[in-house]
């Protein structure tokens, strides 16, 4: 199976290397694409000077829109399989191959990499975990089914997913949406245990004051999707 | 109801018959598209109707409940103000995801770009 990483990178200097080297040690035969959303650091001249494959966006469009020109890529290039993973070195390529095989065996159209199945590694804040339990709350509320790890931007994908999100993917916090948009989509979505890291370098993309308009956005945005699409026949295993 | 008085009509029919007059130049100075100007064509030929018309005024006014009929015009008013907000929002939406296609698109080209430079410095 032709399989696709994409890693979304916003003023990633001191990570992207390490990311990209850990990769490739860990999953020399799969391919990747660094989606460079703008950056005002020196991250482009790094990704250059290292011959890295990458796409530079010529406007900040945020991780949704970041993330979307990967799943182009992933369409346009024929890849059986598109991984999303964060290039800030929170998300462990010995991991890879767990989440990827979730997807590649057939057991879900997406999977996603949680830390909450086996409560391993780092766990973030307390006020995180609220966040993301809310969203979690929700998302089973609207569904019916229990998705932990909600924000979590280590997924596989398969090919019907990755031309579906070539079409349509939420734009600024698009993690939980995306989950909803598969569900009542009639595609199936499953978590898979993984261990996640601390963020080593750079500035996460989610500050405190932030947060309070992400959590309002989200919810609205969920809600908003649950209505207005109409459930597709499908398992939600 | 009260009747509607005259120096009102007068000022409602000035008023909108100078907004139409100022939607029109726009249009012919290509400062505003057609397809945007309706709303505010539909609005200002509303206001006129009101001042020419008053018997429509007194009659939606009583369905409406309002005991001065300059009230349902500024009833009248508020809502047009609030489907042009809500049209300019949507426009506004439209052109946010134009333009997030636009720079796809351009990120892809880039990339080509570079890499048929690259190509051709190496040969």
């Amino acid at each position: 199976m032709k399989t696709l990483v994409i890693i979304p990178c916003y003023n990633e200097s001191e990570n992207i290397v390490r990311v990209i080297e850990n990769l490739k040690k860990h999953a020399p035969d799969v391919d990747y694409i660094i989606v460079n959303d703008c950056s005002t650091d020196n991250t482009e001249k790094i990704l250059k000077e290292h011959n890295f494959n990458y796409v530079n966006n010529p406007i900040n469009l945020g991780i949704g829109g970041g993330v979307q020109v990967g799943y182009m890529y992933a369409r346009d290039n024929g890849y059986d399989i598109a991984v999303q993973m964060d290039g800030d070195g929170q998300h462990d390529p010995k991991y890879l191959h767990k989440v990827v095989n979730a997807v590649a065996e057939g057991t879900y159209d997406m999977a996603i990499g949680s830390r909450f199945i086996e409560k391993e590694g780092f766990q973030t804040s307390f006020m995180r975990r609220l966040g993301i339990n809310i969203i979690s709350m929700m998302i089973f509320f609207l569904t019916g089914k229990r998705i932990k790890d909600t924000t979590s931007g280590f997924r596989a994908c398969n090919r019907k997913l990755i031309e579906f999100f070539s079409r349509s993917y939420a734009d600024d916090y698009p993690e939980p949406e995306a989950i909803l948009a598969c569900l009542v989509n009639g595609y199936t979505v499953g978590e898979v245990a993984v261990v996640m890291e601390e963020r080593q370098g750079g500035v996460s993309s989610i500050n405190t004051i932030r947060s309070m308009h992400y959590m309002i956005k989200v919810c609205l945005a969920l809600i908003v999707v649950r209505i207005l699409i109409k459930r597709k026949k499908g398992g939600n295993k | 109801m009260k009747k509607m008085v005259l120096s009102l009509r007068i000022v409602l029919l000035l008023g909108s018959v100078g907004l139409f007059a100022f939607i029109l130049y726009l249009i012919k100075k290509g400062k505003l598209e057609i397809k945007y100007s309706i709303i505010w064509m539909a609005f200002s030929a509303a206001m006129l109707l009101f001042a020419i018309f008053p018997y429509f005024v007194l009659i939606l006014g009583d369905i409406a409940g309002v005991i001065d009929p300059v009230n349902f015009i500024f009833l009248s008013q508020i809502v047009f103000i609030l489907l042009i907000l809500l049209s300019v929002s949507a426009v506004i939406s439209g052109f946010s995801q134009k333009i997030k296609k636009l720079a796809q698109a351009n990120a892809f080209l880039e990339r080509r770009v570079r890499e048929l430079e690259e190509s051709i410095n190496n040969k």
